[in-house]
């Protein structure tokens, strides 16, 4: 298992660096090999996570506090499973976006080496290791927004601003934990942190640096025109991927740095700011003017369900995962549609979308599909996701979040059929389809259907998330 | 009052005259350097809890702080090379919902600072994914001269 | 997984592959499509005949999924899904004819044949759905699966009228989504049970089951339309007819319907329902309905429409039935699910046969049509004499129990409303009928297309004459052997067998 854990981070982190430093044929050759390499061992590990429980592993023998301790449990498994799968299809959809394009160049390293950020962070056991994640995924995420240039290079840089004082935040939090206890390491700093006001402190600082990288309302500001004008493919990892990491990290430390004594009251103040993301975000995805810029308010509302589970705790904490999950494929498929839409038709603005269907019908079959679990109706990941929500919401008589959910519903199947029905009107001239093409048409189904597909495989992630009892002493 | 109190005190009075600085500054390179000074007061933060006496001070905050530093460097790097890009490109080293409205907003050629706010992309931000006029090589410096 | 398990998926299946199949294949495969559905579908009458046949004879057909430690997905044939299967089935094969023959002339046949299997594929999910769940999995599908066929002539009152229809229906799926998820909070995971799984007293406060009550069945009366939840129906009239047909009479309409047959019975169960005093008011929606959507129809010129009002009134009749305690009544409702499909879907043969032959889309211009098209016209009158009741039809089988059970539960206002709403059913389809086989022809059809031997499309008419043929058999032969009414009376004595404890 540890040689799984170490190659689930070593080996997409070299294929960075090869792609940076190879060309031509060699290149795309080691790029194949990270991606599916990574992946492989991202599915051993969740296969030996899932036979044989949580796992403490220290590399190369060294020990805390000096050794880099990783941890794999359900959750770490969980993300990794959703970083791998995910990764894995919007690489092959990259290949055929950048196929022949020099901005592809600058792609491979950052998005390779984002892949090794984001499973380092999911395995480390270590709260200043993650923020050396954090950084790594802060930094070559904003390279994927800033590599398109012009506006994203504007959107990027304000990005990194952001990025980098939420890093900072979490760092100074860290700082907190070590000056309090004497150790950063998670376990050690579970057991010693008593309820002090310095703890309290730290847990803040941390929570509002994670925050403000998961793009939570209304610290979102960021999110949209960074998201809306990278590459597609990038914006699709943006958005599916990269923000669920510093979600993970705020959920690790709640529940098991800071179990003892999380804070009611912070609790009660990240559901209201869900309840409000989830509104705002949803009320601007349908007054948006384009298709990329619709998807990224989306993920604005959406991140909003995912805080949902600091108040309500038990139930939602898996819930609020399985929701993350279904958000990450449906919103990578969303956003290869864009991309595929604004390429073929040479804009993505959703006044002309008019008989696009005609143009792209297995693009736009992929984003009514993936739309499906985004609204959050049967059968997909997203209805689940939110069933146990609401579940735990009406065991609580929690009103506030038994009326937002079924809001945020309502309003979502409002922007996604935005984009439906022009799509589905019928014009005078039938329009000729575009021409099937793999790399454009499958990885968005792939990802749609994936999305439907959870809604009938609640069991099996349960009993996944379960290993390790991450939300043990949750909530 | 111990010297870590002393330090501790410090390094809180300026991580946050930082963050104010990186909320409150128009130009980019402002934030950029406050965002460096809020890393230098959790760094001096660290270093001072390392204190334990009368032992040898724990040397595994020091470590942390090595790290830090690097990353922090790797950062600002970066940071500065995408504030010249975008100075030569948009002739403006403040993002667009930081420009004053009025004169300082004529500067920019996007035209940004007209959209403030929420849905604050500014129009530039809104144009469809395409190549932009300056091509689409990721990395050219800024022209010389 | 054994052979019992797997027919319930088999059945949806059916349907639900060749769907799929349709959407891969090119927009010019017509011959290939048309085998695949017509095959589909007659392949679904007969694994709904065998399934019939075993649930007879006592064979339980149960397929489950568990998505947690005590959250299932269930498929299962009892007879109250059966009933509603076979329905669904047998009119699904008569609407792939008349769609076939109705479509030809137009576009985008693909996507219309696609969306249309996976529409009825979601219908037979509901009707064998065994819990709640379950139910509102299937019932979300049909939303989905209903959109684009409700667009789909894709023009901009196509548009607008596809918001409308989703703005109802799924704000009515939220409604139910939060409406299950508070069932569950209350009485933990239930299947549906005959007699009703909820245990009345016991489970809940009266309160909370009250009011459970009548949000699940506002959730489901969206889609049932009870009014005044009903103003997206006579909107959804820009459908092609063969949707409008297979929304009202098997689909939509009557799988909201069928929703609230199963909470009022299988969930409640009409004893707990009765005991919380909730079927009064039921009972009072439904009579509302029942005669207001009569009023409106009466005022329609449009033909379409005015069958859409009539559809709004009709269904009611089921809840109606659900909502008088006593066994009379439920048979009367019960059977009028399988009736008001028949006959309502024969009107529609008939609208279509009349506006795609010869332009025909007002009342109005209805004049001599039975001298055109004697036969469509002979199926339209029989239809419509079962929507006003009169024997020898099945209408009047529904209304003839209706009323018993309504004077044997001493309620003897339900016969004012019956008899109301026969009257004004009389008022808007006599002048229909007297029109077209007396009315006087004084100016040409807006146009005349004489396609196929017959008076018209013989793929238009064959359908319409079969369902006008089982809307007779099923009035005159509903005390035989084999008949809607003996299945309904194996239901109603299921349902009112005292449950067995738990």
């Amino acid at each position: 298992m540890a040689w799984a854990a170490a190659w689930v981070i070593a080996i997409p982190c070299v294929a960075g660096a090869l792609a940076f430093a190879l060309r031509g044929a060699l290149r795309g050759l080691f790029i194949a090999l990270g991606v599916a390499g990574a992946t492989a061992a991202a599915a051993a590990l969740v296969v030996f996570v899932a036979r044989d429980g949580a796992r403490d592993l220290a590399l190369g023998g060294w020990l805390a506090p000096l050794g880099i301790r990783l941890r794999a449990d359900g959750l770490s498994a969980f993300f990794i499973a959703l970083q791998a799968g995910v990764g894995a299809i919007v690489s092959g959809y990259a290949a055929g976006y950048f196929a022949g394009d020099r901005e592809g160049k600058a792609f491979w390293p950052l998005w390779l080496t984002l892949w090794a950020g984001l499973c380092g962070l999911y395995l480390t056991g270590d709260l200043f290791n993650a923020y050396v994640a954090l950084e790594l995924i802060g930094v070559t995420a904003v390279g994927l927004v800033a590599a398109s240039g012009g506006a994203a290079l504007v959107a990027g840089l304000r990005y990194l601003i952001v990025t980098l004082t939420g890093s900072l935040l979490y760092l100074a939090g860290v700082a907190l934990v070590y000056a309090e206890i004497g150790a950063v390491d998670m376990e050690a700093a579970a057991q010693g942190l008593g309820p002090s006001p310095v703890a309290h402190v730290a847990l803040a600082l941390m929570a509002a640096g994670l925050l403000l990288k998961t793009a939570v309302f209304p610290m979102h500001f960021w999110l949209p025109p960074a998201h809306a004008n990278a590459a597609a493919p990038a914006s699709a990892i943006l958005s599916g991927l990269v923000i669920k990491g510093s979600f993970y990290l705020l959920v690790r430390i709640w529940n098991d740095v800071f179990s003892a004594h999380a804070d009611d009251m912070l609790a009660e103040l990240m559901g209201v700011l869900g309840v409000a993301a989830v509104i705002w975000g949803s009320a601007q995805a349908i007054v948006a003017a384009r298709v990329k810029m619709l998807v990224a308010y989306s993920t604005v509302a959406q991140v909003g369900y995912l805080l949902m589970a600091f108040p309500l705790g038990g139930d939602a904490w898996p819930g609020a995962m399985y929701f993350a999950a279904a958000h990450g494929l449906a919103k990578a498929a969303m956003f290869a549609v864009a991309g595929a839409i604004a390429r073929e038709l040479g804009h993505d603005d959703i006044a002309k979308l008019g008989g696009a269907a005609g143009t792209l019908p297995a693009g736009f079959f992929a984003f009514a599909l993936a739309g499906v679990s985004l609204i959050g109706l049967p059968p997909s990941g997203g209805f689940l996701g939110k069933w146990l929500l609401l579940s735990a919401a009406a065991d609580h008589d929690h009103m506030l979040y038994l009326a937002a959910i079924p809001a945020g519903t309502l309003m979502a199947a409002g922007y996604v059929f935005r984009v439906i029905a022009p799509a589905l009107a019928e014009l005078r001239r039938a329009p000729r389809p575009s021409p099937w093409r793999l790399w454009r048409e499958a990885p968005p189904l792939v990802l749609a259907l994936a999305a439907l597909a959870l809604g009938f495989s609640l069991s099996p992630a349960l009993v996944l998330l379960s290993r390790g009892a991450p939300f043990g002493g949750g909530g | 009052m111990s010297s870590v109190e002393i330090y501790g005190a410090a390094a809180a009075l300026s991580f946050g005259l930082a963050v104010y600085g990186a909320i409150a500054a128009r130009p980019v390179i402002h934030k950029l350097v406050s965002l460096n000074v809020m890393g230098a007061s959790v760094f001096l933060l660290l270093v001072a809890a390392s204190a334990r006496p009368p032992a040898a001070p724990d040397p595994v905050p020091h470590a942390m702080v090595i790290t830090g530093i690097v990353v922090t460097v790797a950062a600002t790097g970066y940071a500065v090379a995408l504030i010249r890009r975008m100075e030569w490109e948009r002739g403006s080293g403040v993002l667009p919902e930081d420009a004053a409205p009025g004169g300082a907003a004529s500067e920019q050629p996007g035209g940004g600072g007209r959209e403030r706010g929420e849905g604050g992309a500014p129009e530039a931000e809104n144009a469809a994914e395409g190549p932009t006029e300056e091509g689409r090589s990721p990395w050219p410096g800024p022209p010389r001269g | 997984m054994t052979w019992h398990a797997l027919l319930p998926l088999f059945v949806i299946a059916s349907s639900l592959v060749p769907g799929i199949v349709i959407f891969t294949l090119g927009e010019d495969r017509q011959r290939l499509r048309t085998a695949l559905n017509l095959g589909a579908a007659v392949g679904k009458v007969g694994l709904v005949a065998f399934m019939v046949y075993g649930v007879a004879h006592g064979v339980s057909y149960e397929a489950r999924l568990p998505l947690t430690s005590d959250l299932d997905l269930v498929l299962r044939a009892d007879p109250l899904g059966v009933l509603f299967v076979s329905l669904s089935s047998v009119l699904w094969l008569l609407t792939t004819v008349f769609a076939i023959g109705y479509l030809e002339p137009y576009r985008n046949k693909r996507r219309f044949f696609g969306h249309f299997s996976l529409c009825v594929s979601a219908t037979v999910a509901i009707a064998l759905a065994g819990n709640p769940l379950t139910f509102l999995f299937a019932y979300e599908l049909l939303t989905l699966s209903t959109y684009p066929l409700v667009v789909h002539r894709g023009d901009a009152a196509a548009i607008r009228v596809g918001r409308v229809y989703l703005a109802y229906t799924l704000t009515g799926g939220a409604g139910l989504l939060v409406g299950t998820v508070l069932l569950y909070t209350l009485a933990g995971p239930i299947d549906y049970a005959p007699g009703g799984a909820l245990q009345i007293p016991g489970d809940a406060g009266d309160t909370a089951l009250w009011l459970l009550f009548f949000w699940l069945i506002a959730s489901l009366g969206v889609k049932t339309a009870l009014v005044p939840l009903h103003r997206w129906l006579p909107d959804a009239m820009v459908a092609p007819t063969p949707v409008s047909a297979l929304l009202h009479a098997v689909a939509v309409v009557k799988a909201g319907a069928f929703g609230i047959v199963r909470v009022v019975y299988e969930v409640y169960g009409i004893a707990g329902a009765n005991e919380l005093g909730l079927l009064a008011p039921l009972s009072v929606v439904a009579s509302v309905t029942i005669v207001y959507g009569s009023l409106r129809a009466l005022r329609q010129r449009d033909l379409k429409r005015r069958l859409a009002y009539s559809t709004v009134s009709q269904v009611s009749y089921i809840v109606l039935g659900a909502a008088i305690f006593g066994p009379l009544a439920t048979l009367g409702g019960v059977v009028h699910i399988v009736h008001q499909g028949i006959m309502k879907i024969t009107l529609f043969f008939c609208a279509g046969a009349f506006s795609e032959t010869l332009g025909i889309h007002r009342v109005d211009e209805m004049d001599g049509i039975g001298r055109r098209m004697p036969l469509t016209m002979v199926a339209f009158t029989v239809a419509a004499i079962g929507m006003i009741g009169l024997p020898p039809t099945a209408g009047f089988i529904s209304k003839w129990y209706l009323g018993l059970g309504a004077v044997s539960d001493g309620q003897g206002w339900v016969l004012a409303v019956l008899l109301a709403s026969t009257l004004l059913n009389a008022a808007y389809f006599l002048p229909l009928i007297r029109a077209g086989w007396f009315g006087q022809r004084r100016s040409p059809w807006p146009r005349d297309e004489r396609r196929g031997r017959f008076e018209g499309d013989s793929w238009l008419i064959a359908p319409a004459l079969v369902t006008a043929l089982l809307t007779l058999l099923a009035g005159v032969l509903a005390a035989g052997p084999v008949s809607v009414q003996q299945w309904a009376e194996v239901i109603v004595g299921q349902e009112y067998v005292p449950a067995s404890p738990r």
